[in-house]
């Protein structure tokens, strides 16, 4: 009987002790010659014996030298290394079978008890395995989070137990450490049973679930099998891994995969000699010292997080810091004031070009016109650096309207639709993504109607002051004084937003950028500037960018008028002052008369403006608000002259 | 290329601020004496397209007319190592060479003779422009070419190229030494007539203004021509540099004057200038803050305009724009503005929106400059009048004497009667007063009432 009972502790059941699917045992006391006592420690004895084929089974099924190919087996790196590691564990409790076995070979007479007593203290060990084991089985865990329970259970466990439960800990944090390995340092994702938090997609089909905090995915770029997306892969995170952790390993391993591997893929024409100078340099000299932290940590009995968050982030460090050397190597400072120039009109000339040429094109809303080509002209035409103009490229983003197009088009419409598009060559790529590309754009638009409005009252100025000596009336004086008011406010906005705005911001970014030595802050930088450049243009402030875009409307309607009435004029001078039919606007009224409730509209608006900027300044008091502000009431005339007056507490009488 | 801009040069005093703009172009773009460029200019960012066009040859031409009536400055000019970077197509001097004798009626009568030869000379290099944006015209008002032949070409400017910006740099004599130009109230007043109604913009450079400035500022006992003309030249490129450094704004002449001229007989320019130097004193580097820069721009002595102070009247600024040059940083612009507004060091008009402009510059890579930071102010401001006053002033003396004016009345267009002189005096009288209203709240309606009383 004692031998059916050890065979069946080692997990084989026999005719008295008979084995059931679920591991258990059953004891068939058939004959009753057992006494109750007896029947209470072998239930004990039995209940370890279950324990343990529980385990033997486990491992049996995952040990990495019988890896099923059978679809009902899972398999996986992690699953085999448990395995083996708990077959190891395993052993001990065999050897104590086996030396049990051997006392009761010498020994007939042996107690029942004594054989509960030697096994007894394996028990707890046994258990916990078996719960592990169960837990594993039955929720189906895969994979690194095969870690998050074993880090549980350790975590839970006291003792001899915690001990044992460190240790499979440990081993099985070695598959880990291997796969960080590759991928840390060469930016290989060894993974083929999709068990590591990192994984790497090459479709293309889903861009927009990218996560905010991932500013370095790749997206939609020409290519897909060429810029493969790695993304975190939440569900398989073990949550002892914090977040932040996992973040910095995605992007060191990335970083590589990008910076190395795919600068041999992508630039192998193009300037090959700074590739290869550059592709397998960013972990070079340190990749050793690298790689003997990790081992090291692999070989600290126990997992801790603080350890490894440091050795990360020494990783992190300097890769980031390569990348950023990279990136300023590749003329990141060049390339930033290059999309300053053009993106942010800091080429002023090139704009004063572009916008008569690209004019009657619009007003004609021809959608087939070649923008593109007036661009590169009106660039060749200002000496624009020629590698710096064939970045960009103009096009109309034409809008499916379900109407057909009015014969007159709606040209204030149509330049809102025009798009810029930059291509950045590699290593810059990776800043430049077209989700970046389109907050640029999105100021593009804003910054392009003010300086067209500027352009047009400037070119109103030359006509005006050719007719200088022809009339003196009052319809003549007020279209001077509105003009010039409609100019000194677009152009203090236009200041504002210059120097204000974009010089200071880019100023700033760029002292930073030259700072920070780590790339990932380079990136940072880089957002935090187009976030603050939008806010500061007030497009994210529906009131403001309201008011602004009513002021803007009624600029381009002053323009249109008198650009008719001039045009009229010149064909036929001896004619009075024609209204401007061809415009529709109200035929009946005359110019002046327009020009007239033009004049109060635009006095209107114009407070309007300086009473939300007050009041914005008042309740947010952001800077930027109170630098428009003093820019536009410089001499504080609109301040004396609007209802503004009223709401201003004495305090604020600066 | 957009923004062309022509630059004529006339008479003894306009060649010569001419030709020191023209080599302070060239050093700061290059371009050696001979018009090519040097081998150290590297950097391609400034546009020398604006005031230059390239021949065949890789050779720089000066878009730039010279004109005289007589030949003394201009063949100075054609002996210096400058001589081979002019188009010899572009010099005209007259064929009499006996000059216009310091009499505005004799240059302005002698421009209608050669009208034709020199407006072939103008045509053609407006021709070969691609979009010619305007003309600079250097000339002295109190001499006879510049005034007279100036006065003149101003008038056809406006005929021929109606669409096309006209400014000027107007030199004013020096009203404290006895000038030896005895009709120079005469010569001034009716040039100032021209000024105000066929130039869309005057930038003023006062003579006793400038002088002022050698001796007192830079320490200079006999201040030479050159000296001075360094000066002036030193004004015309920085108010220019917005044009041929490409920035944000500013980019051409439109975007630099149009802003500055509220209404259309305004357009009388004051400039000041800081740090001023001489080239003895570069060693000693001050250090400069954009508000130290635009602080000073605002005090008078600086200015190149001398007005006196005018009790009666509360003069003030119409407009302003500053251009900086150098390594500013452009947070500290704000903060410039925000203090110059709370000290109230600026005095604007009270019947309308004004503000100080501020464009940021580059300076040219190929001149050392001792001075981080240097700035230049256009200014439109109402004490401006104060000069023009003073002109008629001692118009008045004259006239009141019925003195020289036998000089005038042998040409044309004073033989009959002197109408002229009435009419320009009446032009500038009303300049003053326009000038003088603009400080006033209600500037907009005085316009209308002089207007309907006119009518």
């Amino acid at each position: 009987m004692l031998h059916d009972l050890i065979s069946a502790v080692k997990g084989i059941g026999g005719d008295m002790f008979v084995g059931k699917e679920d591991f258990r045992f059953e004891v068939s006391n058939d004959l009753g010659f057992l006494h109750p006592s007896e029947f209470a420690i072998i239930h004990k004895i039995l209940s370890i014996g279950t324990h343990y084929k529980k385990i033997t089974n486990f491992c049996n099924t995952y040990d990495i030298v019988r890896i099923n190919t059978d679809k009902k087996y899972r398999c996986g790196l992690y699953l085999s290394s448990l395995a083996s590691a708990l077959h190891k564990t395993a052993r001990s409790f065999h050897t104590t079978v086996v030396e049990l076995e051997y006392r009761l070979l010498s020994d007939p007479h042996l107690p029942l008890s004594e054989l509960l007593l030697t096994l007894q203290p394996t028990a707890p060990l046994l258990a916990a395995l078996s719960s592990l084991v169960t837990q594993i089985e039955e929720k189906n865990v895969h994979g690194c989070m095969i870690l998050e329970v074993l880090h549980k259970h350790t975590a839970n466990s006291v003792a001899h137990v915690k001990q044992v439960l460190m240790w499979v800990e440990q081993e099985v944090h070695s598959v880990l450490f291997d796969q960080l390995t590759h991928w840390l340092l060469y930016g290989l994702l060894l993974d083929p049973h999709e068990e590591l938090f990192i994984h790497i997609t090459t479709d293309t089909d889903a861009p927009s679930e990218v996560q905010e905090m991932d500013a370095l995915s790749l997206e939609g770029l020409e290519c897909p099998k060429m810029n493969p997306e790695c993304k975190l892969r939440l569900e398989m995170l073990p949550s002892h891994i914090p977040l932040a952790v996992a973040e910095k390993i995605l992007f060191i391993g990335e970083a590589i995969l990008v910076f190395e591997r795919e600068a041999r893929k992508e630039n192998d024409v193009a300037d090959t000699a700074s590739v290869s100078s550059h592709s397998g340099q960013v972990l070079k000299s340190r990749e050793e010292e690298f790689k003997g932290l990790i081992q090291a940590l692999g070989q600290e009995p126990t997992f801790s997080i603080l350890q490894f968050s440091q050795v990360i982030e020494t990783v992190r460090h300097c890769v980031s810091e390569e990348l950023w050397k990279i990136v300023m190597d590749a003329g990141l400072v060049t390339e930033l004031g290059n999309l300053k120039a053009v993106f942010l009109l800091g080429r002023g000339e090139l704009y004063q070009t572009l916008i008569p040429s690209i004019t009657p094109f619009l007003r004609n809303s021809s959608p087939s016109a070649n923008f593109d080509g007036l661009f590169q002209l009106a660039g060749r035409q200002v000496l624009l650096e020629e590698e710096m103009l064939e970045k960009f490229a103009l096009s109309l983003k034409i809008v499916p309207t379900a109407q057909a197009t009015p014969v007159r088009g709606q040209p204030d419409k149509s330049w809102r639709n025009l798009k810029l598009e930059y291509h950045s060559k590699w290593p810059l790529h990776k800043l430049f993504t077209p989700s970046v590309q389109d907050k640029y754009n999105s100021i593009f638009t804003f910054l392009l109607d003010v300086r067209r409005a500027q352009f047009r009252l400037q070119q109103l100025w030359i006509t005006q002051m050719r007719t200088k000596f022809h009339r003196k009336s009052e319809a003549d004086r007020l279209q001077w004084t509105l003009r010039h008011h409609m100019s000194l406010l677009i152009d203090n906005i236009q200041y504002y937003l210059q120097v204000d705005v974009l010089e200071s911001q880019h100023w700033q970014l760029i002292t930073e950028i030259g700072k920070t030595r780590d790339y990932q802050q380079l990136v940072r930088a880089h957002h935090n500037f187009l976030v603050s450049v939008s806010a500061q243009c007030f497009l994210n402030n529906t009131m403001v960018s309201n008011s602004l875009q009513q002021l803007l409307k009624l600029v381009h309607k002053f323009c249109s008028i008198l650009e008719s009435v001039f045009s009229n004029e010149s064909k036929d001078r001896n004619a009075p002052l024609r209204s401007a039919i061809a415009l529709n606007v109200q035929p009946v009224l005359s110019s002046a008369e327009q020009i007239k409730k033009l004049n109060e509209a635009f006095e209107r608006a114009a407070a309007y403006l300086f009473f939300v900027l007050s009041n914005l300044r008042l309740h947010q008091g952001s800077q930027y608000t109170s630098q428009l502000i003093m820019r536009i009431d410089y001499n504080k005339y609109y301040s004396n002259n609007t209802t503004v007056r009223r709401f201003k507490s004495p305090l604020d009488a600066l | 290329m957009p923004c062309e801009i022509i630059t004529l040069q006339l008479g003894q005093c306009g060649n010569q601020i001419g030709f020191e703009f023209w080599k302070k172009l060239c050093s700061e773009h290059g371009i050696s004496p001979e018009g090519t460029l040097e081998d150290y200019a590297t950097e391609g960012t400034d546009r020398k397209d604006v005031f230059f066009y390239q021949a065949d040859d890789e050779h720089y031409i000066p878009r730039s007319v010279l004109l005289d009536l007589e030949p003394r400055v201009i063949h100075s000019i054609m002996n210096s190592p400058y001589a081979k970077l002019y188009n010899p197509e572009n010099i005209y001097i007259s064929k009499q060479g006996g000059g216009a004798g310091n009499n505005w009626a004799a240059g302005y009568s002698q421009g209608e003779r050669i009208y034709d030869e020199v407006f072939d000379i103008i045509d053609r290099e407006a021709d070969g422009s691609d979009s010619l944006e305007g003309f600079v015209l250097c000339h002295s008002i109190a001499g006879g070419t510049g005034s007279g032949l100036g006065s003149y070409i101003l008038e056809r400017l406006n005929d021929r190229f109606p669409k096309k910006l006209v400014q000027t740099y107007s030199v004013f004599p020096n009203q404290d030494e006895i000038s030896d130009v005895v009709v120079q109230p005469y010569n001034s007043l009716l040039t100032l007539r021209r000024l105000t109604q066929s130039a869309d913009c005057v930038v003023v450079l006062d003579n006793t203004a400038l002088n002022r400035i050698a001796t007192d500022r830079l320490h200079l006992s006999n201040p030479s021509f050159s000296q001075i003309n360094s000066l002036v030249s030193n004004i015309m490129s920085v108010s220019t540099a917005t044009l041929r450094y490409p920035s944000y704004m500013n980019n051409d002449l439109i975007g630099l004057i149009a802003p500055l001229i509220p209404t259309p007989r305004l357009h009388f320019l004051m400039t000041g200038y800081t740090p001023l130097t001489t080239d003895q004193e570069v060693a000693s580097v001050r250090k400069t803050t954009v508000l130290d820069v635009m602080r000073r721009l605002l005090q008078p002595k600086n200015m190149m305009v001398s007005t006196p102070l005018d009790r009666n009247t509360q003069h003030c600024y119409i407009s302003i724009l500053n251009i900086i040059q150098g390594e500013v940083d452009p947070t500290q612009v704000h903060k410039s503005l925000q203090r110059i507004r709370e000290r109230k060091m600026a005095q604007f008009i009270p019947w309308g929106p004004a503000s100080i402009q501020v464009a940021l510059s580059k300076k040219s890579p190929y001149i050392q400059s001792a001075h981080r930071v240097s700035g230049l102010m256009l200014a439109n401001h109402t004490n401006i009048s104060a000069l023009f006053e003073r002109t008629l002033k001692q118009y008045d003396k004259l006239r009141k004497r019925e003195a020289f004016l036998e000089q005038f009345r042998k040409e044309n267009m004073f033989t009959e009667n002197l109408d002229e002189l009435d009419a320009s005096r009446e032009v500038v009288q009303q300049l003053v007063d326009e000038y003088v209203a603009a400080t006033t709240p209600d500037y907009l309606s005085w316009g209308l009432t002089q207007a309907s009383t006119e009518s």
